[in-house]
């Protein structure tokens, strides 16, 4: 059985001496559901242990795509099955001649300077690639998204493909409401944490350095642990 | 290596607590403890599952099978695969995502993309053969007096000091940053047994201030 927000609830509960929930006002419930989001947030974007793969067609021409409101940071870009190096666009300025205007095989991609969930490609590619069924997206949640035969034919293969951490469509605002993402093994032993090094370093009756200090290592030695798990060298002390 | 009931765990976190079960609820009890062993098992890889998973012709991409957690090794035809992330097969192998098997030879590397799905290379264009995938399981939680957990004599004695710096964080103060040391022992123990390369531990240490400090008061 999935843990729900009320577990995480109760943990705090117990640790902010309001066993019996919050009743105070010290932390409000919404308080509570406010700093939860964004304790969930940050892990998934610090830990990078929740990637998806995404899809789509390229056409000719077009230098900018939109990517979906569930990524959030990309990790890698691959044109046609190859890998394609970041840069910015000052980088491009010295690469690649008139890369805003001319279209080839792209060679690089950038995301700055064109607004966040976009994607560019330098230069803007010279054909239009379909993607492997239809733009269609897979994901390991979904039966239906059964990454399939993507490669006997080469030919099919010249799609957009993007590797990026995702994050929670949705807000939890219930104490039923299921923890998005982040599976309970993660999920009940680092949220609290998050939650509580927020309330113990507010500017409330609850400040406590100390609490806030254990509470922080707590969190961020469970990130670390997903930092090492998916291979990104991005761990802090 | 020995089963650990939760009524025994309990027990032995209660005596460092002085026996309070009014500031420290059975209930809180237990999620501590629940919680420290999954932390010890996403840390060190406690509870270990092979799977297999059956290559579909054509396929790059397999979702973690159920029953493994966090993959760790995969092996195919008897031999482990290198691991790898994305990024090293693609720059290493440029045209990765069209290689396969047999025509590249036998699959060699896989890379974990997050923690639900990996990819293979080469891919195997007939389908059909068996990977290995061994990985740390999920940890049952313990809800009742007679359920157990499974743990190395040696970590217990370590794991129940860090409970107990865990649980008086509710209480604050002195008490609690002296108490809260024993993570620091926790890290030292536990940093041996990491199967992660590249894990890094947060510094965490008790501000002199604090250790004078009074504690929050039960209201």
């Amino acid at each position: 059985m999935s843990i729900t927000v009320q577990n995480i609830y109760d943990t705090i509960c117990f640790d902010l001496l309001e066993d019996g929930g919050l009743v105070l006002g010290i932390v409000t419930l919404q308080q509570f559901y406010d700093l939860l989001n964004l304790t969930i947030l940050d892990f998934c974007k610090r830990s990078g242990l929740f990637q998806r793969i995404y899809t789509q067609d390229v056409i000719q021409s077009q230098g900018v795509y939109s990517i979906p409101d569930d990524l959030m940071e990309i990790r890698s870009v691959w044109l046609a099955g190859r890998w394609l190096p970041p840069a910015t666009q000052r980088q491009l300025n010295d690469a690649i001649r008139n890369w805003r205007t001319i279209t080839d095989i792209p060679r690089f991609y950038y995301t700055d300077g064109i607004g966040l969930s976009s994607l560019g490609l330098a230069p803007a590619p010279n054909y239009t690639g379909a993607s492997i069924v239809g733009g269609y997206q897979y994901d390991s949640f979904s039966a239906s998204c059964n990454p399939g035969p993507v490669t006997l034919n080469p030919a099919q293969h010249r799609d957009l493909t993007v590797v990026a951490t995702r994050k929670p469509t949705t807000q939890v605002s219930a104490l039923t409401d299921p923890i998005p993402l982040i599976p309970d093994d993660f999920a009940s032993q680092a949220l609290p944490f998050g939650v509580l090094e927020r309330i113990f370093s507010g500017d409330n009756e609850l400040k406590d350095e100390q609490a806030s200090l254990f509470c922080g290592a707590q969190f961020t030695e469970a990130i670390n642990v997903g930092v090492a798990i998916s291979g990104e060298p991005e761990a802090v002390e | 290596m020995p089963s650990y009931t939760l009524s025994v765990l309990s027990e032995l976190l209660y005596d460092q607590l002085d026996n309070n079960t009014g500031l420290y609820p059975q209930a809180q009890i237990t999620g501590v403890l629940n919680d420290a062993t999954r932390k010890l098992n996403n840390l060190t890889g406690l509870e270990e599952n092979t799977v297999n998973v059956t290559t579909t012709a054509g396929t790059l991409v397999y979702s973690t099978p159920s029953g493994v957690f966090i993959p760790t090794k995969l092996y195919f035809q008897g031999k482990e695969l290198q691991k790898a992330s994305l990024r090293e097969i693609g720059t290493r192998f440029r045209n990765w995502a069209i290689q396969s098997m047999p025509t590249f030879g036998p699959i060699a590397r896989w890379a974990p993309i997050g923690l639900n799905q990996f990819v293979i290379h080469p891919f195997d264009s007939v389908g059909g053969n068996t990977i290995e995938v061994q990985g740390v399981a999920p940890i049952t939680p313990m809800a009742s007096s007679g359920d157990t957990v499974t743990l190395d004599d040696d970590l217990v004695p370590t794991l129940i000091d860090y409970c107990r710096g865990r649980t008086m964080l509710k209480i604050g103060g002195r008490a609690f940053a002296g108490a809260s040391l024993s993570y620091q022992a926790f890290i030292r123990e536990v940093k041996e047994l990491i199967p992660w390369a590249g894990m890094v531990f947060p510094r965490y240490f008790v501000e002199s201030a604090q250790e004078n400090a009074e504690g929050r008061s039960a209201t």
